[in-house]
């Protein structure tokens, strides 16, 4: 049994020898080109001075995020800011319900935002009205609803209560 | 089946000083170090190489893109397994992916070996290799290439670098039976193979002429 086991490994050593020789006869030889291996792997970025180092550097997803974040704040209360100004008031709007002066202005400067302003009444009585103040307590939903749309378009800087709702005693 | 020790084995399988270069790598940022463990594992990367990659110029760029892999990715290397086995699994997928990328299957490295006659990668050093080695290694690896992949690379990692058979399941992600039974398989038609040929005298080495 030892006899064939040795038997076997020897013809095991010269095939691999012969296995061997024949990939050394096609393998490459010279030196590899280390200076070009090092800049196709981006050495100065991706070599860490240690591997504790490396572990600890934040990926650049997450540095994204709170710039990304800053950039959201700043957006919407400079807008905000801008979008007060152009809220309605009651002379907005004339007797046969068309708009007219600063709100016309205000609506052909920034579409959007009358689109939104607009969206909100029509939220509270389905058209362009305000609820009244006999409306009961199913409208109160719907005024909440048009108070924190209206305060979101404006911004943490508006007032807690828009001046259409002030004046929502009568209709105008 | 005990390990067979093959010539410079012991030395390539040196793995304390490969953990001691890749800590200096790492650790230290020891560029030169980097250079030393390639050096060190070169010859056995690229035999591997040449047999996954015929065309020479395909060998030479998966080499290449081994190493940029290995540069890269030593800091994750946490010794769990042998350097060589992480490093021939490192060739494996490199050279997978370049033939992915060119959208060739493995039947196309066999079709180029029959063109292998024809093509001479060292014409510099042909005065080490006179005709009759040369004309053996030709055939010698065509017999080779004919097994088909994994069983190729299994053979010529376990006979001729001497991986073991856990090694070897870790890098093809094989379980050991079937490496076993693949590499038996393998074996018994290389060997018919070189017979055929006429190439191969399997109870004589070379060097016993």
């Amino acid at each position: 049994m030892g006899k064939m086991k040795r038997g076997y490994d020897r013809r095991d050593e010269v095939l691999g020898a012969r296995l061997r020789e024949s990939l050394e006869y096609f393998s490459k030889h010279g030196e590899p080109d280390f200076a070009s291996i090092e800049l196709a792997a981006g050495s100065l970025g991706a070599m860490p001075a240690s591997g504790r180092t490396a572990r600890r550097r934040p990926s650049r997803a997450l540095l994204l995020i709170p710039a990304a974040a800053a950039v959201v704040l700043a957006v919407g209360l400079g807008w905000g800011r801008l979008a007060g100004p152009r809220m309605a008031t009651k002379d907005d709007q004339g007797v046969d319900g068309t708009f007219s002066g600063a709100y016309l202005e205000a609506s052909q400067a920034d579409p959007l935002g009358t689109e939104v302003s607009l969206l909100a009444r029509e939220s509270v009585g389905g058209d362009l009205s305000l609820p009244s103040a006999d409306s009961g307590a199913s409208d109160t939903f719907h005024e909440e609803l048009a108070v924190f749309v209206t305060g979101l378009w404006k911004g943490p800087l508006a007032p807690a209560s828009p001046s259409w709702r002030e004046s929502s005693e009568g209709v105008f | 089946m005990p390990e067979a020790r093959l010539p410079g084995k012991a030395e390539e399988e040196d793995s304390g000083m490969d953990l001691e270069l890749v800590r200096r790598f790492v650790e230290e940022g020891d560029r030169q170090a980097f250079e030393a463990l390639a050096r060190r594992h070169l010859p056995s990367m690229r035999r591997f190489l040449a047999l996954s990659l015929p065309d020479p110029a395909e060998a030479g760029e998966a080499e290449q893109e081994v190493l940029v892999r290995m540069f890269r990715s030593l800091p994750a290397y946490r010794g769990e397994s042998g350097f060589r086995t992480w490093l021939f699994r490192l060739c494996s997928t490199a050279a997978a992916d370049l033939v992915r990328s060119r959208a060739r299957d493995r039947n196309r490295l066999r079709r180029y070996a029959n063109t292998l006659p024809d093509l001479d990668p060292r014409p510099e050093d042909e005065p080490s290799f006179d005709l009759e080695r040369r004309e053996r290694a030709r055939e010698t690896r065509k017999a080779l290439e004919s097994l088909g992949e994994p069983d190729a690379s299994l053979l010529f990692l376990r006979d001729a670098e001497g991986l073991s058979v856990e090694e070897l399941s870790s890098v093809f992600g094989l379980r050991e039976g079937t490496v076993k039974s693949r590499l038996s398989r393998a074996r018994s038609r290389l060997r018919g193979l070189l017979d055929e040929e006429g190439v191969c005298n399997p109870g004589r080495m070379p060097w016993e002429k």
